[in-house]
């Protein structure tokens, strides 16, 4: 197999950096109220109101969702001959590095609620802004990569699927069909109930993300859906889709109509 | 009887078949097949290898199978993993420590997914003539209470929480990748697929 030295995923690069850093008071219920779109081009936290705690996440989820390649001689081997080495940020690097960032900018939780995802410097709630971000940014660009013309035509549905494990999970399966309901479709209109399968261009997608319908969804209409979710979803092609009923013999693929949200700068990655 | 002349129409669909087989989607649709192979991979490994220690779960391979992305045009295409430490599983070889002078190798399933800064009871030790860092408690030889010394015997042992290693070598794990051949097939099934779509075939 042949590595290249560097690739970056540049959509989920472009979804995370073209946010902007938004302090609030607000807590998440009354983030709701706020303009999806302007939720999505914001790089928030619930009653975060500390501006350099919130560019420091962003800063290292940069690092985390772009890593750089580089050439160490000391990590020459048989199987890497030419010593490259990732470097980046890590999840673990990036909790520790802003648990002491909330040292230093003098934070104090509410004894109370000390360690709990209200204290914004607890090991949970860096993890939580840290790993959100990041997924956005990733299911995104899963997103866009799954629309590109060719991937569409050959795969035209996703499945959602549990990705990660989870100590407590949620019912997905009952939310799938609450979110094929809150549609306007029913069964084999685009989508089915079991497996999880709708038409990338599906509505179901966007009503699983609805927050209105699931009050810890992220109002996007792309993995994880909500927060801590683990799931994710994986493509499914043209003959699938067809022999499930989702799609006619002969149709081609609908394509969404096209997001400008988070515009490529073709410069950035030049 | 009649006896039809294809030449033609076999020639119109030969030329439809190499401007399908030519173009941008096409090469697209057969990455596209390749990395949802590789997720697909990506993701068993997640739900199978957990970590030996028992803590927390980082879910790694979950993290790399996120992070996957695709790029395809005529005549190149790649599909990149940018997760920190995937090439080093993939590829093996020596670790070094970048920041400090030692590496920390986590010895519970407290320290596994966690940094030996982010613990501010632990201490370096040298037990059993290796390096770590040891959970700070009572390692003394007398009883507070008692004023008694503690024989050897039944002082507490120190809790390692990280071995300090100046280096360690880690195997080329190949298996964190499909195999070449199973790449190959992916491919194959993508471009069928799209072939498929252009006919509309069920």
């Amino acid at each position: 197999m042949q590595f290249l030295a560097a690739l970056m995923n540049k959509f989920a690069v472009a979804r995370h950096t073209a946010k902007k850093t938004m302090p609030t008071a607000l807590s998440t219920k009354q983030l709701r109220a706020v303009d999806k779109n302007v939720r999505a081009r914001s790089f928030f936290s619930a009653r975060n109101l500390l501006t350099e705690s919130l560019d420091g996440a962003a800063q290292r989820i940069t690092s985390i969702i772009a890593p750089t390649v580089e050439r160490d001689p000391a990590r020459v081997t048989d199987t890497n001959p030419e010593g490259l080495v990732t470097r980046g940020m890590d999840i673990a690097t990036a909790r520790m590095e802003l648990k002491q960032l909330f040292g230093e900018l003098g934070y104090e939780p509410d004894p109370e609620k000390r360690g709990t995802l209200e204290d914004l410097s607890s090991d949970a709630r860096i993890e939580l802004v840290l790993k959100t971000n990041r997924d956005l940014a990733f299911g995104w660009s899963l997103k866009q990569q799954g629309l590109d013309p060719g991937a569409l035509e050959a795969f035209p549905a996703w499945e959602l699927y549990r990705l990660e494990s989870r100590q407590k999970e949620r019912n997905w399966p009952q939310r799938w069909v609450q979110a094929g309901a809150a549609s306007g479709s029913d069964v084999l209109d685009g989508w089915i109930d079991s497996p999880m399968i709708a038409l990338k261009g599906h509505p179901i997608w966007e009503q699983l993300g609805n927050s209105s319908l699931f009050p810890d969804a992220l109002d996007t209409d792309y993995p994880p859906f909500a927060f801590n979710s683990g799931m994710w979803v994986e493509d499914v092609d043209y003959r699938r889709a067809i022999g499930l009923g989702i799609l006619q013999p002969g149709a081609r693929p609908e394509r969404p109509p096209e997001e400008d949200l988070f515009e490529i700068d073709e410069e950035v990655f030049a | 009887m009649i006896t039809l002349n294809l030449q033609s129409a076999i020639a119109a669909a030969k030329e439809r078949l190499r401007s399908a087989l030519e173009s941008q989607e096409f090469f697209r649709a057969m990455a596209q097949g390749v990395a949802r192979l590789i997720r697909g991979h990506l993701a068993l490994l997640d739900a199978t290898r957990k970590n030996a220690l028992g803590g927390k779960r980082s879910h790694f391979y979950a993290a790399a199978a996120k992070s996957l992305y695709v790029e395809a045009e005529e005549g190149g295409s790649a599909v990149t993993i940018p997760a920190v430490g995937f090439r080093q599983r993939y590829e093996g070889g020596p670790i070094l420590p970048v920041v400090s002078k030692w590496l920390t190798i986590p010895a519970t399933a407290e320290a596994y997914g966690r940094r030996a800064r982010e613990f501010d009871d632990i201490e370096f030790a040298i037990i059993g003539g290796k390096p770590a860092l040891v959970r700070k408690e009572d390692q003394g030889s007398v009883d507070f209470i008692s004023g008694k010394v503690i024989p050897k015997a039944k002082r507490k042992k120190a809790a390692v929480l990280f071995w300090l290693r100046k280096s360690v070598f880690q195997q080329a794990d190949p298996t964190v990748m499909p195999s070449d051949l199973e790449m190959e097939a992916a491919a194959v099934f993508g471009g069928e697929a799209y072939l498929a779509s252009l006919k509309g075939a069920a």
